[in-house]
C-alpha cells in the first residue's frame, strides 16, 4: 500500500530550478535510500515532504491526503518526522529532554509531563545506546551521539514515514555499522523510512530501492545494485558532463 | 570529522550552590513575610517594599514571554492600558476595584494579542523595537480620548485598594500599608506559582525548544506560532493587573508615567539581571535592586540614581551571562 506519494513535485528558488516533475510512491513499510550528489535537491526534497519548503509545483499525498502546503507542526502530527543535515538539537537540553519535548508534542499538546513519559524518554535513549547521556546538554554531544539522539527525538514523535538527512556523513566503518543495524531496528518497528544518503555508505545496505537525483531530476529508480549500474547515476557521481543520446537536459547549477 | 569525546560539562549548577540558592530562597521568604512586624509598621519602609514587590510581579510577567526567548521593550503599554482601564472603570462606572483589576487584565491581555498578531513576525532585535514602537498606540489614544482620560493630564483621586470582608472581620488596604503590602506580595507569590508551574509542565519545555531551535520545535509538532502568542497575552494579562495594582496604590496616574519607557525598560533589566530563563530571577533582581536605588542610591544621587538599572544591566551581561539566578542553577 502506497503511504507517501509524489507527483509531478518542482521546486524553484527564483530563477533556479531545484527540483524538477518528481515522481515517486513510498509504499508503507519499504526502506528507500535518496542519492545523489551534491546539491542534487536531496534535502530540498526532504524539506518539501516536511513542510518546511512548500512545492512550486505538484502535489505529495501521505496516506492519501494532500499534505503540501500544510505547516511543518500539522505534519509532524500526521506522521512524519525528521532528522536533520546539520544539527539542530536543542543545544541547551538535556538528551532526555529533547526527547521528552517530542513526545509531548508529537501527536498534540499534553501539558502534564507523567512519570511514563520519562520512563519513554529514557527507553528512547537505550534503543539509540545513549542510557548513560540522559543528563548530557545535547550541545555536548560528540557527532555520533547528536546524530543518534536526533533520531531517537524524531522517533519520539511517533511516526509512520522517518526522512532520514545523512545520519552516516562522515562516519567511520565502525560507526556506518552502527548506524546500519540502528535503522534496520527502526525497519523492524514498522516505520517506513527515506534515507538521503549521498556517499551510499548507508543506503545500499538498508534499502529496499534507491532514489538517484541529479540537479533535482530523477535519474533513476529501483533496486540499490540497478540503480547503481544506471549509467546517468554514474555519470552524475563521476561528474560527467557529456551529452549522450537519451541524456535528459539539465537546469544550470546554482553555484 | 569524528568528534572526539569530550568530558561532560553539566549546565546546572553544583549541589552546594543550588542547595545555598535553595536556603536563600526560604530565608527571603521569611524575610518578606515578617517585614511588616520588622520594620515595626514604617511607613516608608513598607511603601518601598510594596513597590519592590509590584515591580518584582511586573518582572515576573515580562518574563513569562521572556522565556519564549522574545525581549520586550514595550510592556508599559500593558501596565498602562490595565491602570488606565481599572481606573476608569472604577471612576466611571463606578465597579468594585475587585472586579475592574482582573477586568484590566483581560483588556491588556487582548492589547497583548492584538501586538502579537503585529510583532509576531519578527524576531530578536526587530521583534524587540517593535514592541517599542507599539507602546504609542495605547499612548496615543489615552492622551486624546480627553473627554474620557482627562489626556494628559492624568487621573486623580482613584479609588483605592479594596476593602476585605470575612464575616465581621474587615480590612481596609486602602487604609493600611501593612495590608496594601500584604495584597501586593500575595499578588507576586500567585504570579511566581504561575510562571513555576508553566516552566515545569511541557510548556516549558516547549518554550526552551523553540527558543533554542525553532525549526527543530516546529519539526517535532510544538506549535510555534501559537505559544508565542499565548505567552505574549498571558504576559500582558499579568502587567495589567500590575499596572491596575499601581493605580490604586498611587491613586494618581497620567499617561506620561504609565506609559513611560521607566515600565517598559524596568522589567526588562530586572528579568534580565535575576536570569531570564529562571522562575525566580526576575523577582530576586527587584528585591535586590529597587530598595538599593531606594535606599542607597536616590538619597545620594538624587538627580542620577536611576544610572543604577544601567550599571546592573552592564554587569550582569558581563559577569553573569546567564542572569543572577541562572549562576546558581538553571530554571529553579
Ligand atoms: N533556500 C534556498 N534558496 C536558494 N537555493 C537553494 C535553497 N535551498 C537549496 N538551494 C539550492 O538547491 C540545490 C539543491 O540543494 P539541496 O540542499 O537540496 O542539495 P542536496 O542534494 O541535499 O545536497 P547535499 O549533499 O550538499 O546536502 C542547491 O544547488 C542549493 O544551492
Ligand atoms: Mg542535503
Amino acid at each position: 500500500m502506497s503511504l507517501l506519494t509524489l507527483h509531478a513535485v518542482s521546486k524553484t528558488f527564483g530563477d533556479f530550478t531545484a527540483l524538477k516533475d518528481i515522481n515517486f510512491v513510498l509504499d508503507e513499510g519499504e526502506v528507500v535510500g535518496l542519492v545523489g550528489p551534491n546539491g542534487a535537491g536531496k534535502s530540498t526534497l526532504l524539506n518539501v515532504i516536511s513542510g518546511r519548503l512548500k512545492p512550486s509545483y505538484g502535489e505529495v499525498r501521505f496516506d492519501n491526503v494532500l499534505i503540501n502546503g500544510l505547516k511543518p507542526q500539522r505534519i509532524c502530527r500526521l506522521g512524519i518526522s525528521r532528522t536533520f543535515q546539520s544539527s539542530r538539537l536543542f543545544a541547551g537540553m538535556s538528551a532526555s529532554d529533547n526527547i521528552l519535548a517530542a513526545r509531548l508534542f508529537g501527536k498534540g499538546c499534553r501539558p502534564r509531563i507523567t512519570g511514563q513519559d520519562r520512563d519513554a524518554a529514557r527507553r528512547a535513549l537505550a534503543f539509540v545506546g545513549m542510557t548513560h547521556k540522559a543528563d548530557t546538554p545535547a550541545g555536548d554531544l560528540t557527532l555520533s551521539e547528536q546524530r543518534r539522539l536526533d533520531l531517537a527525538r524524531a522517533l519520539a514523535t511517533r511516526p509512520r514515514l522517518l526522512l532520514l538527512d545523512e545520519i552516516a556523513a562522515g562516519f567511520s566503518p565502525v560507526l556506518v555499522k552502527q548506524a546500519v543495524s540502528l535503522v534496520k531496528k527502526v525497519r523492524a518497528r514498522g516505520v517506513t523510512i527515506l534515507i538521503i544518503d549521498h556517499f551510499l555508505n548507508l543506503s545500499v545496505r538498508v534499502s529496499d530501492r534507491l532514489l538517484a537525483l541529479d540537479h533535482g531530476e530523477k535519474v533513476a529508480a529501483g533496486p540499490p545494485a540497478e540503480v547503481l549500474r544506471n549509467p546517468d547515476v554514474m555519470r552524475a557521481y563521476l561528474g560527467l558532463r557529456h551529452e549522450g543520446p537519451g541524456h535528459t537536459s539539465r537546469g544550470k547549477h546554482a553555484g | 570529522m569524528t568528534a572526539a569525546e569530550r568530558p561532560v560539562p553539566y549546565s546546572t549548577a553544583p549541589r552546594e550552590r543550588r542547595t545555598a540558592a535553595r536556603g536563600g530562597m526560604l530565608l527571603t521568604f521569611v524575610a518578606l513575610a515578617a517585614l511588616p512586624v520588622v520594620s515595626g509598621q514604617n511607613g516608608y519602609v513598607l511603601q518601598v517594599y510594596t513597590q519592590t514587590l509590584l515591580l518584582a510581579s511586573l518582572a515576573l510577567a515580562w518574563n513569562v514571554l521572556g522565556i519564549s526567548g522574545a525581549v520586550s521593550l514595550g510592556h508599559a503599554a500593558f501596565f498602562g492600558t490595565g491602570a488606565y482601564v481599572s481606573a476608569l472603570l472604577s471612576t466611571i462606572q463606578d465597579l468594585s476595584v475587585w472586579i475592574t483589576i482582573p477586568l484590566a487584565g483581560v483588556f491588556a491581555a487582548a492589547l497583548g494579542m492584538l501586538a502579537g498578531l503585529i510583532c509576531m513576525r519578527l524576531r530578536g532585535a526587530y521583534f524587540a523595537l517593535a514592541t517599542l514602537a507599539f507602546v504609542e498606540i495605547p499612548r496615543v489614544i489615552t492622551t486624546n480620548w480627553d473627554n474620557v482620560t482627562q489626556g494628559s493630564l492624568g487621573l486623580v483621586g482613584l479609588p483605592g485598594l479594596p476593602v476585605l470582608h470575612w464575616g465581621d472581620w474587615r480590612l481596609d488596604m486602602a487604609a493600611s500599608s501593612t495590608a496594601a503590602y500584604y495584597f501586593v506580595f500575595a499578588y507576586a507569590v500567585m504570579v511566581l506559582c504561575i510562571v513555576g508551574i508553566i516552566q515545569r509542565s511541557s510548556f516549558g519545555l516547549a518554550f526552551q525548544a523553540l527558543r533554542e531551535e525553532e525549526t527543530a520545535a516546529l519539526s517535532i509538532g510544538i506549535p510555534v506560532s501559537a505559544l508565542r502568542l499565548l505567552a505574549l497575552s498571558a504576559s500582558a494579562f499579568f502587567a495589567g493587573i500590575c499596572g491596575a495594582c499601581y493605580a490604586h496604590l498611587v491613586r494618581y496616574i497620567e499617561p506620561g508615567l504609565v506609559y513611560g519607557l521607566y515600565f517598559s525598560a524596568i522589567p526588562m533589566v530586572l528579568a534580565i539581571c535575576g536570569g531570564r530563563f529562571t522562575i525566580l530571577g526576575p523577582a530576586l533582581a527587584a528585591l535586590v535592586i529597587y530598595p538599593l536605588d531606594q535606599f542607597v542610591f536616590h538619597p545620594l544621587l538624587p538627580a542620577g540614581h536611576e544610572f543604577l538599572y544601567g550599571l546592573a544591566l552592564v554587569l550582569t551581561v558581563l559577569f553573569f551571562p546567564k542572569g543572577f539566578w541562572g549562576y546558581f542553577g538553571r530554571t529553579s
